[in-house]
């Protein structure tokens, strides 16, 4: 097995449910979720020699998994990817509340929640994965926070770092 | 403090997020490695080049199919059924038990019917090769009669035997998941002009012997006789090959998908001809709110069968094919989507009255049903029908 094999097998052991989980609420089914961590996979297997090294292997697999995701939906892609889907919880929904919060964000907002609470991804991984600067990760990220937190009754102490975003 | 209070926002808003989308899923690198070609025998690589032009070739078809929308037909029948001899044991003869169903026709007084097969067994198994039928008791020696069965169990046989006869019919079936696990031989029966002809019940009644390979050798009671019309001519019974059970899926619930038969609704009754390829459309429409992703591509059953003069509800197969549904190109079907996919239906060139004229005129062959089923394990399968015809 090459090196490189070998390191999208450690990312595939330690990040699955990663993916799995965060893709399910991009697609909205986990089985479907399941089918595209795996496809996402096996063209990243079959890809591996495209990687050139030059941020986390991690990112560049969920570059791969949203495209996938995308053409498992059918839908063209005609637009950036951050703004082209229409996340959703997969049915039948554990937390009413929160779905109902995830639903009010813009696409876009969605997704990058969905890449940092549940991929668990950094700025600099989001920005790269969704083809936007960090510092518009940042700036979509905090106004997802503060929207989710007050649709949430959290205290929101993000307030003022959106305000220095917007 | 602020960072602080920022971190456990953070915190908060992550577990409640993984915690409604769930974490518990069956991971699986093999499955991962098999998608990307990276998990095949050496053998495969041997076949590499022959595969790369079925590649180009399937790839030209798929791209006609994109055209225009329709799935192109597979035409590949259930590998598991002629290869599991290999495979699945062959049943012991005390797990398989059958039954003998018998129905009169009105009009000639002949019986049509068929020897159901079950197993009883904890395992799947298989029987495999020819029957052995006879009559036996008291009756049926002093009645000449004789048994017709299949020269070929590889053809076609004259009326109503299955498109291809099965060489091996698998009896898959277990006591907790009844799998589609029984078989049908297909039988007619006519001219009984010795005790009990033309009557009802057991009295005086021969009993049939029906003998596999695998050492079963089952008497069942003969309940109806069919009436004489000649008794200078011996009773004829004809068995015909036993009808495949196809090989179950493994999905334990039903699925959200309807099917139709494209045209079953504006079209009178699609016409088949003897010898000829007969195409038509199945559409399957999700009508859950998931989507419904194939795995391995199930199986289906496609038969066409012809009612019984002066028995309309009684119908008898004619032709009974199973094949593997072509999902490949389709990876998911959304919900509220149809996908359609193009069958084909090989129309045998003997279908009908060229070897059975004279049984023949019992069937009107022109008010046959096509009825198509998606074999996934489940109850309620997706099933649709067309009235068909078959051209004389």
């Amino acid at each position: 097995m090459d090196r490189q094999t070998k390191a999208i097998e450690d990312v595939y052991a330690r990040r699955y449910q990663g993916f799995r989980g965060a893709l399910a609420g991009i697609v909205g089914s986990h089985e479907l979720a399941h089918d595209v961590v795996q496809e996402s996979f096996a063209r990243a297997l079959k890809n591996r020699g495209d990687y050139r090294g030059d941020g986390a292997l991690e990112a560049w697999i969920w570059k791969i998994a949203l495209r996938v995701a995308f053409e498992m939906r059918g839908r063209p892609i005609e637009q950036a990817l951050v703004d082209a889907f229409e996340p959703e919880l997969p049915q039948p929904d554990r937390d009413d509340e929160l779905a109902t919060a995830l639903r009010a964000l813009s696409p876009r907002r969605r997704l990058v929640i969905f890449l940092r609470y549940v991929a668990d991804l950094d700025y600099a991984e989001i920005a790269r994965v969704c083809e936007i600067s960090e510092g518009t990760v940042a700036a979509t990220l905090a106004q997802a926070r503060a929207a989710l937190a007050t649709s949430l009754n959290y205290a929101n102490p993000g307030l003022h770092e959106l305000r220095e975003a917007e | 403090m602020k960072r602080h209070e920022t971190d456990k926002l953070d915190r908060m808003l992550s577990e409640r997020l993984k915690k409604a989308l769930g974490s518990d899923g069956p991971a699986d690198w093999l499955d991962v490695r098999r998608r990307a070609g990276e998990a095949k025998t050496a053998l495969y690589w041997s076949r590499r080049r022959v595969l790369l032009v079925a590649g180009v070739l399937v790839l030209a078809v798929g791209a006609c199919a994109g055209s225009t929308g329709v799935i192109p037909w597979l035409n590949k029948e259930p590998k598991s059924v002629p290869f599991r001899p290999q495979i699945l044991p062959i049943c012991s003869p005390k797990n398989v038990q059958a039954k003998l169903y018998l129905q009169r026709q009105k009009a000639s007084g002949n019986l049509t019917g068929s020897i159901v097969l079950a197993n009883t067994g904890h395992t799947r198994c298989a029987v495999a090769g020819q029957a052995k039928v006879s009559l036996v008791g008291s009756a049926a020696r002093a009645t000449h009669w004789r048994v017709e069965l299949p020269k070929d169990p590889s053809e076609p046989g004259p009326l109503f035997s299955p498109g291809r006869i099965q060489p091996q019919t698998e009896l898959g079936m277990t006591p907790a998941v009844r799998r589609g696990g029984h078989s049908s031989v297909y039988l007619w029966w006519e001219n009984w002009c010795g005790p009990g002809s033309g009557t009802d019940g057991f009295a005086g009644k021969p009993a049939l012997k029906f003998e596999i390979p695998n050492g079963s050798k089952l008497v069942l009671p003969v309940y109806r006789l069919p009436g004489c019309s000649n008794s200078r001519k011996p009773s004829l019974l004809r068995v015909f090959g036993a009808t495949p059970a196809l090989p179950p899926m493994h999905w334990k619930t039903n699925l959200p998908l309807r099917a139709a038969i494209v045209g079953a609704q504006t079209t009178k009754r699609f016409r088949l001809q003897r010898g000829e390829t007969f195409h038509y459309r199945v559409a399957l429409t999700n009508t859950g709110t998931s989507p419904v992703r194939f795995g391995d591509c199930p199986s289906y059953g496609e038969d066409v069968s012809v009612p019984v003069k002066g028995d309309p509800k009684m119908m008898l197969p004619i032709i009974v094919n199973g094949y593997l549904l072509n999902c490949r190109p389709v990876k998911a079907i959304a919900p509220g989507k149809t996908v359609t996919f193009a069958i084909e239906l090989p129309v045998p060139k003997n279908l009908g009255s060229v070897d059975a004229p004279k049984t023949s005129k019992f069937f009107p062959l022109d008010r046959g049903t096509l009825t198509w089923t998606l074999s996934t394990g489940s109850k309620r399968p997706p099933t649709a029908t067309a009235p068909v015809r078959v051209d004389r």
